[in-house]
């Protein structure tokens, strides 16, 4: 009788074990705080997410397929408990937060609306770029100068493919203001990459550190 | 002709699909007379791209959690460790 195939494993991919639970919170702890507290910015429900993923993992651990690697299938779990949080929040009129004044978007332009920097590196391969840790260091960086809700609308949309009504509930702000947060982001984002990324040398360097 | 700080702001909603006939013939007609939004344009959809493949790629998602001065505190991996260990297996 014929092997039977291996499902989206790959040839040379060997199946991976889950941990002891005993090790969990010292191997996969930090990641799953980090990975929560971008999208939701308060430790203690940071804290509480990752505890509820834990459980949840404890649980489910016979699902553990060993297709992907552990932190990939605990950041699976925790994906659900923040999208679970963010629905049982309990309904606030939805799109009450009004936004600040963002002075830094205009501070990108001239007063006659032009760029005070124009826009000159062009970009290169995404797939190339992303396999560059330096690449990521420094987008996490330009993340971070970002105002709260600006990287949170733009991690949840964009990063995390949120459709734009649960987004707004989740930021707690009408369509056309989550259309804002997204523009100020990336306007923000582009020319900080674009400085610290695309115009360097730095990206077409062949020894950068691969992930 | 609209402004290059306008037309970053219908860049940005070309990438969330709610550009309207007009706008959209507002970014041509801009696009073809200013080489700067040209070039700013592509970096946004490369933008698009990189927070794509964050979302996508588990070793991307993992890179972008680097950051050196977040941790679960102490108290609370305490807390969480006695409570795995105590929970029904």
């Amino acid at each position: 009788m014929p092997d039977a195939p291996l499902t989206d494993t790959g040839p040379q991919q060997p199946l991976r074990v889950l941990p002891d639970s005993q090790t969990w919170v010292d191997e996969f702890g930090g990641i799953l705080y980090r990975y929560a507290m971008l999208r939701v910015d308060d430790r203690q429900i940071a804290e509480e997410l990752v505890q509820e993923t834990f459980l949840a993992a404890l649980k489910s651990r016979n699902g553990f397929r060993g297709t992907s690697a552990p932190s990939t299938w605990f950041i699976a779990i925790l994906k659900h408990k923040i999208l679970d949080h963010f629905r049982q929040q309990e309904d606030k009129p939805s799109g009450s937060q009004q936004l600040e004044n963002a002075p830094f978007v205009d501070g990108l332009f001239t007063f006659t609306l032009h760029y005070r920097v124009k826009p000159s590196a062009e970009p290169s391969d995404p797939a190339h770029d992303a396999e560059n840790m330096d690449f990521w260091r420094i987008f996490r960086r330009c993340l971070d100068s970002l105002p709260e809700n600006h990287r949170r609308a733009f991690i949840r949309v964009t990063v995390d493919g949120v459709n734009s009504g649960d987004a707004c509930r989740e930021l707690n702000v009408s369509a056309t203001n989550l259309s804002v947060l997204l523009h100020r982001a990336r306007s923000r984002l582009r020319p900080c990459l674009e400085k610290n990324w695309l115009g360097t040398a730095r990206r077409g360097n062949e020894d950068g550190r691969r992930i | 002709m609209i402004s290059c700080r306008k037309a970053a702001e219908l860049m940005s909603g070309e990438l969330d699909g709610r550009l309207s006939g007009w706008q959209r013939f507002a970014l041509k007609t801009h696009l073809l007379l200013c080489s700067g939004c040209v070039i700013a344009r592509k970096q946004f959809h490369w933008l698009q791209k990189m927070a794509h493949i964050a979302g996508t790629e588990p070793k991307a998602t993992e890179q972008l959690c680097m950051d050196e001065k977040t941790d679960l505190p102490p108290e609370a991996a305490a807390r969480i460790k006695a409570m795995l260990e105590q929970a029904p297996k």
